[in-house]
């Protein structure tokens, strides 16, 4: 991608708008934003390197100053009230798809029922107005609101400020008599060691980014799970599958991979879920089939060889660029260092460009659909 | 854990030539990195990929066994998976392969590995390093924990050898720590130094005859570790046999040289050298196999310069390519020869030679010979105690390396070389009259008593300077010599003759009247002809 032009930043300041009232200022996780003084006028920045472009900025924002690509208000209602639509439910969902990769998971959540599920990569960065919108337009009758954990939200704070608004506007609603409109579950989704087949091999205690593998006497690991942030590197490196994370088990990917092999697509994507977005992406080429993980480093190569023996003509893994990665630079980092290994094996039958990383942000839109365009002319459709 | 390497796909794919169903199989014993269920699986779909590019028939299986080497465990596993198998690749180290070929004759077990060592994980970049050679002859209760046969280059038991700087190894390019910096600075902080500065005796390797067998009957019965002796020879004991030992006992300022064989039959060129010398030393230097390439046996040249040009040798050996035996055989061939000199010294190792694929020897290490060549000397026995008829008759000398840093190891090495028997040190190339003194009081304050010359190498060419300043770690050339003599070329190449010789002439003054050196080892290889001139301008002739 080096010999293209330089992408768009997603996130711009209407400054014309803006009241510099820096409430984006104090609220950025990550120090991005600050006001500059310029001879009388006062303005506010965003420092494209640092942000990691979670959006917290734009969902506080009174004026609606901040636009950013990733949730684009009118986009999530039209697609809220599609979704409700074609289920024939007045009941919505609104999941962070960080702790809710499956349904199964989902429905445990709100009780077992069976309703539309809107994911969004954090629900801490849907502003208030879009519940208010959905239920003021009488599409929605019910939402159930499901972000991380607290401590589990890998996008800072997230699960705080979702849970915060979400119940103001409940109180809010009650205060009027409306009753309870709004229902907020939390939830995380983390590694488990199934201890009859764990081999006590400690892999998952060296690669685990947060110190949350051990391994205890005689030789059985344990995940810890205050610690453990659901990335499912550990899975990768597992010599004996012991390790499941819910929705992304070694035998449900190979499962979904034999299910997708027998389709048209000649080209399978590994995504992190924080690096692209297909929901706002709209790369969607028939000869294109995506699996959506937690992090680069659960691409597990045994996956990509499996792919490439039910007849992919190649895989690309869409990773987070390194400084990007929520996982403590760990995953993008596990990914390029495991992809190098495979391409190592794979020299040996000269298969080597079969398979890619790529380093995309949502931060630029259009650069994950430059990556897939030009591994697709690479391998040829 | 055991440290294995995946064979390359092409070795396996030759194996399984023409074969169809084959049955990959993981080991989930203590092969690292793991090659379990996950690898089995990982090796099948590359090489069901392989078969397909390479019109290969193959009907690929993956299980795993939870421990190969058990041949109990490993046929219970497999017995029932093996119907229509024509051939196993087995991830299990080198053990699981011949257990498998031994309980399934039938089926042929194939390596999906080379297993390279015993070794710990350091996890953070896949990195392994070997820390067993399952010796069968465990130091590490009188090393501190750190084991001399797999952490130092040569597998020395009384190291360290000169060849570290800043306490790294210069094996491998100074990456490595050197183990015997290690096992000095462990057993300092354990106060159990007592440990580092005797002689360990030489290995008994009648406990690697192979193939090697362990009955539970014989366990906690054998005493196997080579034991620390307490003897000490007294400097001064042996008799001068030599000129040279002859001149340093009466007090004379003695000047050696050098002179190098090289991969040729033909002795004149050191014939020449030594006739350019003679008249300016009292014995000769013959290097052997310097830097581990594979030159003329240097007793040949020693015994010439003693015979044709009537100068005394200094028969150089090495510890590095001969067993005691061949060790022994060369000391008793060197006494009938009329050798009166022996340095010994432990060689470099044979990866920075001219054949760096030899298999590296020492059998003893530099410490170990020197006790060797005292018990044949002084006893008339060889290392196994048998009687030699007529015994030569030496003097015996090793090297050292006042640049080493840290020094104190070195300086303890070096008592115990004296302890050892060792009556007197070359050291290397030094450049810089403080660190001369420093090095001969520090030797001093340890009690090592054995006189010592002082190296020195006049340099040919400013590049050759510039080279080992940079390139060698532990030269120092202090900046003024360095300056004199760049200067000096930039006038003429006569002119740089001339500053060699007037910085050499004094720096060899220097070391004889204001330092307790007994001497100076002068090596100047392809440079000779300037010796007797720095010679005469210091007022050693």
């Amino acid at each position: 991608m080096s010999d293209s032009e330089p992408l768009a930043f997603g996130l711009t300041i209407d400054n014309d708008t803006c009241s510099t009232c820096s409430l984006c200022v104090y609220a950025c996780p990550f120090e991005a934003i600050s006001v500059r003084q310029l001879n009388e006028e006062r303005k506010v920045e965003v420092d494209e390197a640092k942000c990691r472009f979670c959006g917290v900025c734009y969902s506080l924002c009174p004026l609606e100053a901040i636009k950013i690509t990733y949730y684009d208000m009118e986009g999530l209602l039209k697609q809220a009230e599609k979704l409700c639509t074609e289920a024939g439910s007045k009941s919505l969902i609104v999941a962070c798809k960080g702790s809710n990769p499956t349904d199964k998971i989902i429905a445990s959540r709100v009780g077992g029922e069976k309703l539309p599920v809107l994911k969004v990569p954090c629900v801490g960065r849907v502003p208030l107005d879009f519940y208010a919108r959905l239920l003021a337009e009488g599409a929605v009758e019910k939402l159930y609101v499901l972000p991380c954990d607290e401590e589990f939200c890998r996008l800072k704070e997230g699960g705080r400020i979702s849970f915060l608004r979400v119940d103001y506007l409940q109180s809010l609603l009650e205060e009027l008599g409306a009753g309870r409109l709004l229902t907020v579950v939390k939830g995380s989704n983390k590694a488990r060691v199934d201890e009859a087949k764990c081999l006590g091999c400690g892999n998952c205690v060296h690669y685990c980014p947060y110190e949350a593998a051990s391994l205890r006497s005689p030789g059985i690991a344990s995940i810890d799970e205050e610690k453990c942030m659901g990335c499912g590197i550990c899975l990768a490196y597992c010599p004996n599958f012991a390790i499941t994370l819910e929705g992304y088990e070694h035998e449900s990917l190979s499962e979904t991979l034999r299910r997708l092999a027998g389709g048209k697509a000649s080209i399978l994507v590994f995504y992190c879920q924080w690096a692209y977005t297909p929901e706002t992406s709209s790369e969607n080429g028939s000869n294109l089939c995506f699996i959506e993980l937690p992090c680069a480093g659960r691409v597990d190569p045994l996956h990509i060889l499996q792919a490439l023996n039910l007849g992919f003509k190649g895989v690309l893994i869409l990773a987070c660029k390194q400084e990007l990665c929520n996982f403590e630079e760990a995953g993008a980092r596990k990914a390029e260092e495991n992809l190098k290994n495979l391409k190592k094996l794979l020299g040996q039958l000269g298969l080597e460009g079969k398979v890619e990383i790529a380093f995309v942000s949502p931060k630029y839109p259009g650069e994950a659909g430059q990556a897939l365009s030009n591994f697709i002319s690479k391998i040829g459709g | 854990m055991i440290v294995v390497r995946p064979k390359p796909l092409e070795e396996i794919l030759e194996f399984l030539h023409g074969r169809r169903n084959i049955l990959i199989v993981g080991c989930d014993g203590c092969t690292t990195p793991p090659r379990g269920l996950r690898e089995a699986q990982t090796y099948a779909n590359l090489l069901e990929l392989a078969g397909k590019l390479k019109g290969e028939n193959f009907n690929l299986k993956a299980t795993t066994i939870p421990k190969t080497c058990d041949s109990r465990i490993a046929y219970s596993s497999l017995v029932g998976q093996l119907e229509g198998v024509e051939a196993i690749v087995s991830l299990a180290c080198g053990i699981g392969v011949q257990v498998l070929n031994e309980v399934f004759p039938e089926v042929q077990t194939y390596p999906g590995n080379d297993t390279v060592f015993n070794g710990m994980e350091v996890r953070e970049g896949g990195i392994f390093e070997e820390r067993c050679m399952a010796c069968g002859s465990c130091l590490l209760g009188e090393t501190g924990g750190i084991c001399p046969v797999t952490m130092c280059a040569k597998g020395l038991l009384n190291g360290p050898c000169g060849g570290f700087f800043d306490g790294k190894c210069e094996v491998g390019g100074w990456v490595n720590d050197c183990g015997w910096v290690k096992i000095f600075d462990r057993l300092k902080q354990l106060g159990r130094l007592d440990l580092f500065t005797k002689i360990r005796l030489p290995k008994d390797y009648r406990d690697m005859q192979n193939p090697r067998r362990l009955s539970l009957e014989e366990a906690a019965t054998k005493k196997a570790i080579p034991p620390l002796i307490d003897e000490v020879k007294e400097p001064g004991k042996r008799p001068a046999y030599s000129q040279l030992m002859k001149k340093i006992r009466n007090g004379e300022f003695v000047v050696t040289g050098e002179v190098e064989p090289v991969k040729t039959t033909d002795l004149s060129e050191v014939l020449k050298a030594a006739e350019t010398l003679k008249e300016y030393v009292t014995a000769i230097n013959v290097t052997d196999n310097p830097t581990a390439f594979a030159y003329m046996n240097a007793l040949i040249p020693s015994y010439y310069i003693q015979e044709k040009v009537g100068v005394e040798a200094v028969y150089q050996m090495v510890a590095r390519d001969r067993n005691r035996l061949a060790l022994t055989s060369d000391l008793l061939a060197a006494g009938a020869l009329g050798i009166k000199n022996i340095l010994a010294l432990s060689g470099d190792t044979t990866t920075m030679g001219d054949n760096p694929q030899s298999k590296r020897v020492w059998d003893l290490d530099v410490t170990q010979f020197i006790y060797m060549i005292s018990k044949i000397v002084d006893e008339g026995v060889d290392l196994a105690g048998n009687e030699i008829h007529n015994p030569p008759k030496f003097n015996i000398g090793s090297s050292a390396n006042p640049c080493a840093t840290p020094l104190e190891p070195e300086i303890y090495k070096l008592v115990r070389k004296q302890n050892a028997g060792a009556e007197f040190l070359q050291t290397n190339s030094l450049y810089d009259i403080e660190i001369i003194k420093h090095f001969l009081d520090e030797c001093r304050a340890a009690g090592l008593k054995i006189p010592i010359l002082i190296g020195i190498t006049p340099f040919k060419s400013v590049k050759m300077m510039d080279w080992l300043v940079k390139y060698v770690p532990g030269v120092v050339v202090p900046d003024e010599i360095q300056e004199k003599l760049r200067k000096a070329r930039e006038k003429s190449k006569e002119a740089f003759v001339e500053m060699n010789i007037e910085i050499f002439s004094e720096l060899c003054r220097e070391i004889r009247k204001t330092t307790r050196a007994a001497g100076i080892h002068m090596m100047a290889i392809g440079f000779e002809w300037v010796v007797p001139k720095i010679l005469e301008g210091a007022g050693l002739k």
